[in-house]
């Protein structure tokens, strides 16, 4: 409850009252920077996405499409469009953008950058690279070392930069209880609901409370307890698991509540990971301020969901496939082919040939994962029934 | 294949130099059948043989942590005899030394065998993720780092490194027959050596690389091809060469189960 009453920070209304100096990003930035800096940072794309998840969703959308952007663009943009053209945004102080991790998230930034009441704020672009070597992971590493300068110039403020190394250390601890997490997901039966790592990701990194000391305590009872439940052998309350399955894609606004929950309930059918929750988080490294960006920029450009699944390439995508499935036992991949992911709809016959060839049941659904007009939840959990009854797994 | 073996021989170069820099270094030589690998271990090995999870309470050791350095890739060649069968090293303490710490990990498989090629390379791959078949070893590993718990059950029957390097040797001859032989290296004695590992491993990516495409290319995909396929003039020639191609690896297979047979 303490983090989905967090996560409701970040629609709208509480962005636009975040106190201090107003940094507004198209995606993700390093959280450690202006929670050290001291100033809020708001990523609009996230904000589009958390109203996808409101009550008049289905409006927002349509009124994203009427800003005249692509009618294929994914429907979190759209509104985070809507939102930016109807000045509904806060003016920020400053704007970080960037072209990944992906074509909307960068043609989101462009508006951002192009938006005429906006033309007098102090602009930094960040260029993401589509490799993963040192080389790259060192070159957006200055990037952030930049923005980091940029911020002072802009705010008149200086960076702490023990501040900065503290919060950092805070950071790195919060990732390993994810970690954590993560690894007792492996049990079978699954003693908590998978979804905690998702849910703990976005309370971790985006959330008002982001990097704070109330986020490891929620960590460390979440980790805690799910030991017990591990030590017990218990499964998640209420539930007869049946089926653990690969959700290969972001879980979106309405499927966690309207789909995964009721696979969960009546078919015993537990999402045991997406997109968010595969955390591959190597700890910041603070032996210098070099190693520190350096690792900043691995933990961006291939690490951090969705950029590593988005701007990698397809054998990592597959690879991460096949060690969630063996490593997590999952009986099944469901490839979400959200409309919006053209990225991730380009690799299906790829995907679907290789759990083919592994023997892994594979379903291609086919929804929007911010718009559930498209594909309603009630025809995707048939569809997903089907599955798992025409494969044996029900 | 012997585009790994200049790198074979960069790992010998690599003990050598840590045995020239006055490393801790013992050296196991285990039998060669997955039979005899796998008696006399003190834990089970094989599927389902680690069917928990070894919770913080339960480890002894923990093996390569990220934030005190993890590294660990394969190599393999076309002749068996540049890899000596049944061989493992142990540069620094093994698990019994650690001081229930948690140490640097390094893990270098070496394989050997006539018949591997770059083929093979995807599922020696996939034959690291080792999952849940080693008893009293939980691994979560990554792109060139593995991240392991033992369990202290593990550790009070003996499990060691040489225990481990039995074990993994087992799982890979057994998941693949083309293996003749396979040797392997832990390091464990700091990040430095770690990270000396950890510039072979660089280079070992770029050619790792280029196999993955040659992979791709097989199933039929070349990921160097920037162009739209549907208004390429050249997609029948392609499709032609795919269907070709997919045959003859149909072909070899089959070829290759009547000789198993």
């Amino acid at each position: 409850m303490q983090a989905n009453k967090a996560l409701f920070g970040l629609t709208l209304d509480p962005q636009n009252a975040s106190p201090g100096p107003f940094v507004l990003g198209n995606g993700d930035f390093f959280i450690e920077i202006p929670v050290a800096y001291g100033c809020s940072y708001s990523d609009l794309t996230l904000t589009g996405a958390n109203g996808t998840a409101m009550p008049n969703a289905a409006e927002l959308i349509d009124k994203g499409i009427e800003t005249g952007v692509e009618s294929r663009m994914c429907n979190a943009i759209k509104v985070a469009c809507y939102y930016l053209e109807a000045g509904l945004i806060r003016k920020p102080d400053l704007i970080i953008t960037s072209n990944s991790c992906c074509d909307a998230m960068d043609t989101l930034g462009n508006l951002m950058n192009g938006y005429k009441p906006w033309a007098d704020i102090p602009k930094f672009k960040m260029d993401a690279p589509h490799s993963f070597d040192e080389e790259s992971y060192r070159y957006f590493g200055i990037q952030l070392r930049q923005a980091i300068t940029f911020m002072e110039d802009v705010l008149g403020k200086k960076m702490d930069w023990e501040h900065l190394r503290e919060v950092c250390l805070l950071s790195n601890k919060q990732d390993q209880l994810l970690l954590e997490f993560q690894e007792l997901k492996k049990a079978v039966p699954c003693a908590a609901n998978p979804d905690f790592s998702r849910l703990g990701f976005a309370y971790d990194r985006w959330t008002g409370e982001r990097v704070s000391f109330e986020i490891t305590n929620w960590l460390e009872q979440l980790v805690s307890a799910t030991e017990e439940r591990v030590k017990a052998g218990q499964g998640i309350e209420g539930v007869n698991e049946k089926v653990r399955f690969l959700w290969q894609d972001l879980a979106g606004s309405w499927p966690p509540g309207l789909l995964w929950a009721r696979l969960q309930k009546e078919l015993g059918a537990i999402c045991i990971m997406d997109y968010m929750s595969y955390g591959t988080l190597t700890p910041i490294d603070l032996s210098s301020d070099e190693a520190m960006f350096t690792s900043f920029g691995k933990r961006f450009l291939l690490e951090d969901p969705m950029n590593r699944q988005a701007l990698h390439t397809t054998d990592l995508f597959c690879s991460d496939i096949l060690q969630i499935v063996k490593d997590f036992k999952c009986d099944a991949v469901i490839m979400p082919a959200h409309i919006g992911h053209r990225d991730t709809n380009s690799r299906l016959k790829i995907v679907r040939d290789l759990c083919r060839e592994k023997g892994i049941p594979c379903l291609v659904l086919g929804i929007d994962i911010w718009d559930k007009r498209y594909m309603t939840p009630e025809v995707a959990f048939d569809r997903i029934a089907t599955f798992f009854q025409s494969t044996g797994l029900i | 294949m012997t585009v790994f073996d200049a790198y074979i021989l960069k790992i010998a170069e690599y003990v050598e130099d840590m045995r020239a820099q006055g490393r801790r270094i013992a050296v196991f030589n285990v039998p060669a059948s997955v039979k005899q690998l796998k008696e006399g271990l003190p834990v089970r090995v094989g599927p389902n043989a680690n069917p928990g999870i070894i919770l913080r309470e339960d480890t002894y050791v923990e093996l390569g942590n990220p934030e005190v350095g993890s590294c660990a890739f394969i190599l393999f060649t076309d002749k068996p005899e540049l890899v000596n069968d049944g061989r493992i090293t142990v540069i620094g303490p093994d698990i019994k030394d650690s001081d229930n710490k948690s140490l640097p990990f390094g893990q270098v498989l070496l394989m050997g065998g006539t018949e591997l090629g770059g083929r093979e390379h995807e599922e020696l791959k996939y034959l690291g993720f080792v999952g849940d078949q080693i008893e009293g070893y939980m691994v979560r590993s990554y792109t060139r780092s593995i991240w392991s718990r033992v369990s202290k059950d593990a550790a009070a029957k003996g499990f060691c490194l040489e225990s481990l390097g039995r074990a993994l040797m087992s799982i890979y001859k057994s998941g693949n027959t083309k293996i003749e032989s396979m040797e392997a290296l832990f390091v464990t004695s700091g990040r430095g050596d770690i990270k000396e590992l950890d510039d072979i491993a660089t280079q070992v990516q770029k050619i790792t690389r280029e196999i993955v495409r040659e992979t791709w290319k097989i199933r039929g995909y070349d990921i160097d091809c920037a162009n739209d396929c549907s208004s390429c003039s050249d997609k029948p020639v392609c499709d032609d060469i795919r269907e070709v191609l997919r045959a003859k690896e149909k072909n070899e297979q089959k070829g290759e189960e009547s000789y198993n047979v």
